[in-house]
This record gives C-alpha cells, sequence and structure tokens, in this order.
C-alpha cells in the first residue's frame, strides 16, 4: 500500500475487491490504525454491512458505519463511507466522521434521563411512606374505648373522608366483635368536616354493627354535622344523645 | 404474527410518532402481559431497527429517535405500578447500572419495570457509571441484587472487573449480568454461586421462580 498525496486533506484510501487497501492518504491514520485490509478497520456490527454495500455491483454507495480507533481501547466512530468504483477492480474511499457534538449530546441526554428517572423513583418512595403515615393516622383516628361490660367508646377525630372510614371499618368490626357490646358510642366532638363520601362508609359500618346486634348512639353532633347527617336522610335507628357526659349517665350507670 | 407486530412498532419508533406507538403498545397490553411485550414486541422491535441500519435503510440519526419514543414508551408501561400494600414485609432492593462509557440502556430499563412490578425497591441508576460512583450508591443502599447490562463487545474487560468488585461486597449481594453482551458472546465463566448472566427476561423471570439466588427466594 502506498501513501499518497491528497488534495482535500481527508481520510482517503484506495482498496481492491478483496477489500485490500492499495493506497491511503495521511489522514486515515488521524482517524484509525491503518490496517492492510480495509475489513480489519471495521468494527465487527459493521462487517457484513460493508461486504454488502462495497460492492462493484452498486458503483456508487454512501453508508453509515463504525470504525475502530485507539487500538480498540475507545468505543468505534461512527463515520459516512462513501464508496467510488473506478473499475471493476477497484473503490476509492472516503472516511468522514460523523459530528461528534451529536454524540456529546446524546451522552448529556442520557444523563438527564437517569437524574429524571431517579427523581422520579425517589418521589414514588416519599410517596409510599406519606400514604403508609396517612394509614397508620387513619387507624389511630378511632380508638375503641371500653367503658363497661356491654358499652365502648369511638372517638372519631379530624375530618370524616370515605379513606379514613373504610381505614377504620376494618379495626372498628373487628374490636366490636371482639369485644361482645351491646352499644358504641360514637363521639364526633372532635370531627372537622363531614365529607359526603365519607358519610356514605359510615352508614354501611353502622348498617354492619346492627346486624351484628349491636345499637349505635351518636354524640358530639355540632349543628354543622347534623346538617349533613340529615340530608343523607340517615333512618338507621341510629341515637343521638347531646354530651358524652349524658350517654354515660345513660349506658355506664 | 409476531413479526407483523414488531415491524408495526417498529415503523412506530422510526416515524417518532410516540402517539401511535403508546397506543399500539396499550392496545396489546390487554391481550398479552407485559413481560411478553418487552421481551418479544419491543426488544425485537428495537433489533429489526439495528437490522434496517445493517442494510443500509436508515442511520444512527434515526435510531436516534427510535430510541427517545421507545424510552418513553417504557416510561407510560412503567406509571400504575403501585405495590401491593398487603405485603408488609420488608422490600427487596436491586441496584441497576450500565457499565461506564454505556449508551445502550433500553433493555436495563425494562429490567427496571420487572423488579418493580415484583414490588421490588429499584434504583435504576443509568447507563454510563463510572466504577466508583457505582460503588458509592450500592455500599450506602445495600441491595440484594446488582444488575449490569453492556452492549457493546469493548465493554467485556468492564463488565468483568465490576464483577469481581461487586463480589467482593461484605453482604454479598446476586449479580446479574445482562445486555446485548451476554447474547453475542458466552461468559459462562462469569457465572459463580452468585452471579448470573442472563440472556433475556424470561430467563431473569426463571431464575426468581426457581430462587436460584439465596436472597431472590422471596421466603429469605
Ligand atoms: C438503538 C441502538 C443504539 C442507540 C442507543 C439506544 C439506547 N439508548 O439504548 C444509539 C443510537 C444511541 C446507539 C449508539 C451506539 N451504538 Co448502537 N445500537 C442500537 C441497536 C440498533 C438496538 C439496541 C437496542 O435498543 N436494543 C433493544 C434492547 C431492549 O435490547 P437489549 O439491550 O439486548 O436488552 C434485552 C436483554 O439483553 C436484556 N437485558 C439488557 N440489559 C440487561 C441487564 C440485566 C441485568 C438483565 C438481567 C437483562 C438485560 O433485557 C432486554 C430484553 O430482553 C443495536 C442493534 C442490535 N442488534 O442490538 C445497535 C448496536 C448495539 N450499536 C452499536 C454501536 C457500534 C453503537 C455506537 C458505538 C455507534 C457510534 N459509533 O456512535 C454507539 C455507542 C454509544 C456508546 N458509547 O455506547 C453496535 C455494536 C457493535 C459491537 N461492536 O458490539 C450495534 C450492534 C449495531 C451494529 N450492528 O453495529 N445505538
Amino acid at each position: 500500500m502506498k501513501l499518497v498525496e491528497n488534495i482535500f486533506s481527508v481520510p482517503y484510501l484506495i482498496i481492491n475487491r478483496q477489500y485490500e487497501v492499495l493506497y491511503f492518504s495521511k489522514e486515515v491514520e488521524e482517524i484509525t490504525d491503518l490496517s492492510s485490509n480495509f475489513l480489519e478497520l471495521v468494527d465487527e456490527g459493521s462487517i457484513s454491512k460493508v461486504q454488502e454495500e462495497v460492492s462493484p455491483a452498486k458503483n456508487k454507495n454512501k453508508v453509515e458505519i463504525n470504525i475502530y480507533q485507539g487500538e480498540r481501547k475507545l468505543d468505534p466512530l461512527l463515520i459516512d463511507l462513501y464508496i467510488h468504483w473506478k473499475n471493476d477492480l477497484q473503490a476509492e474511499l472516503l472516511l468522514i466522521p460523523k459530528d461528534q457534538r451529536i454524540s456529546d449530546i446524546t451522552v448529556s441526554l442520557g444523563e438527564l434521563r437517569s437524574r429524571l428517572s431517579n427523581t422520579n423513583f425517589e418521589l414514588l418512595e416519599e410517596k409510599e411512606k406519606l400514604q403508609e403515615a396517612i394509614d397508620e393516622n387513619n387507624r389511630l383516628s378511632a380508638p375503641f374505648i371500653e367503658l363497661s361490660s356491654t358499652t365502648a367508646l369511638v372517638p372519631l377525630f379530624g375530618d370524616l373522608n370515605d379513606e379514613k372510614m373504610y381505614t377504620i371499618s376494618d379495626n372498628l368490626l373487628e374490636a366490636a366483635q371482639q369485644a361482645d357490646k351491646e352499644t358504641i358510642l360514637v363521639d364526633l366532638t372532635a370531627v372537622g368536616d363531614i365529607h359526603h363520601d365519607g358519610i356514605v362508609v359510615f352508614q354501611n359500618i353502622v348498617q354492619s354493627l346492627s346486624y351484628m346486634g349491636i345499637e349505635i348512639v351518636v354524640i358530639g353532633v355540632n349543628p354543622d354535622h347534623a346538617q349533613k347527617i340529615n340530608q343523607l336522610q340517615l333512618k338507621l335507628g341510629l341515637r343521638f344523645i347531646s354530651s358524652l357526659h349524658k350517654a354515660i349517665q345513660k349506658y355506664c350507670q | 404474527m409476531n413479526k407483523k407486530y414488531t415491524e408495526e412498532l417498529a415503523g412506530y419508533l422510526l416515524k417518532g410518532k410516540e402517539d401511535e406507538a403508546v397506543a399500539f403498545v396499550d392496545e396489546l397490553l390487554t391481550n398479552y402481559p407485559k413481560l411478553y411485550l418487552f421481551e418479544d414486541i419491543i426488544t425485537p422491535a428495537m433489533y429489526h431497527i439495528g437490522v434496517l441500519w445493517e442494510r443500509n435503510e436508515i442511520t444512527v440519526a434515526d435510531e436516534h429517535l427510535a430510541t427517545a419514543v421507545c424510552d418513553f414508551v417504557l416510561s407510560r408501561l412503567d406509571t400504575g405500578v403501585y405495590v401491593d400494600k398487603a405485603t408488609k414485609q420488608k422490600r427487596k432492593k436491586v441496584v441497576l447500572l450500565g457499565v461506564e462509557e454505556e449508551q445502550h440502556y433500553l433493555g436495563l430499563k425494562m429490567v427496571a419495570s420487572f423488579y418493580r412490578e415484583k414490588g421490588w425497591r429499584v434504583r435504576y441508576l443509568g447507563p454510563n457509571l463510572p466504577l466508583d460512583h457505582a460503588l458509592n450508591q450500592i455500599n450506602q443502599w445495600k441491595p440484594d441484587v446488582i444488575g449490569i447490562s453492556a452492549a457493546l463487545s469493548y465493554r467485556l474487560p468492564m463488565v468483568k472487573k465490576m464483577t469481581e468488585v461487586f463480589s467482593q461486597l461484605k453482604w454479598n449481594p446476586a449479580i446479574i449480568i445482562g445486555g446485548r453482551i451476554v447474547k453475542k458472546y458466552d461468559l459462562s465463566n462469569f457465572e459463580t454461586e452468585r452471579t448470573h448472566v442472563i440472556k433475556g427476561l424470561n430467563e431473569l423471570e426463571e431464575l426468581h421462580i426457581k430462587g436460584k439466588a439465596g436472597v431472590m427466594d422471596e421466603t429469605s
């Protein structure tokens, strides 16, 4: 193979049909380690492409391939390969590296993407933790307090929404069954807002309890609550007593 | 049948039609499990794109676009995976990373999805991670499993080195190696009791079902 002076300073080769390098410009050595056979410069993933596309049958052609660089320690270099068959036996090849900026941008984009997805999942984990805390808080919003052998007190805290009522429901029904009480006093004194969805679930709980033969007495109802409960026309045989004090007098002597 | 799906999807990816791609995958999702979509539709679609490149029909620029759309589809498939609240036991942890310089990460993303769906806590460190960074994160978080992914043949020495370093960790996590590199080259000499070379998601699923690696066993 021979060194040729190239009018354009670009990597340039002439090869024969066996891909043997006949001539090369010195610029080739700036991008790859020259070898006597062109195929030896080509990354393994591009070999079959070269074999297919660098053929006299395709007189003029342009393909994208990867070539080795830096003794194969570096990643392969993406180039545009311009092919021109001078005749049936010899082809001129121009090797033009692709703009490096594209690849740089890809790397930065990739890094940004990883950061985004990690942030995403860290947020998700925090959200899960928060959800656990809310659940726990909901469970604690309805302690089951035994007042006497027949009566228990369940003070509710905070807003009554459906999520909270669902969480409460399991504990409450289980406790009621195990404790075997006749009357449960449900105290709404510490309740803020009553949400429509919450009261619907409450209604179900009350229904289940009454099937279990337990009477529900609601105490501590303020005018706001009364309105909400009324709107729903809960005809559940609920009893209302204005204060805890009166209820305890009545049910616990 | 499969080929038809694969090529249709590859078409959307290459044309940058993310809405169509998402709709297409959503539709398939009503009939097929996610694992099947990953392994038998989306992965082959990307491989098909590789074939088109080899046939000189598309360029790397097209691959970039297809990758971005594919990434989007994978992210979409990942949302809506919630942890089953009933499982109150401590969740297993997995760290996933691509070796330094590696930019092929779509496979790794699928693996992340796979574990998330299993209810594991997943730290996806992304591709192109220097070893000492990875080691830092891993030492802090102490995962049960470390997953390494690589596509290019040039990564073999680094994969080997990472595997050696991770094998020295005191709490003895399981190490799994995957990516195109293991499909292309015989890496069976990397295998030890705690190190597994995994060719695809089906094989990964098998590994978990068999509970081959101690920590992967749900009861341990
Ligand atoms: C799309 C693509 C790209 C995209 C990257 C996409 C991405 N971000 O992931 C872009 C355009 C950025 C790209 C860049 C390059 N690429 Co590219 N790329 C491809 C292509 C066409 C498809 C890859 C893909 O997305 N596969 C789909 C995924 C889902 O498959 P997978 O990774 O195998 O994953 C599956 C399993 O392996 C498994 N898995 C994966 N990881 C893990 C990990 C664990 C722990 C487990 C258990 C399982 C597992 O899960 C998946 C489902 O089963 C391939 C062609 C091919 N045949 O692979 C070339 C290919 C891999 N690229 C190649 C090359 C050379 C490059 C570049 C060097 C080109 C260049 N000079 O710029 C750069 C490399 C950049 C770098 N530093 O890494 C060559 C590699 C040849 C070689 N010598 O090894 C290939 C083979 C093309 C070719 N024929 O030449 N590429």
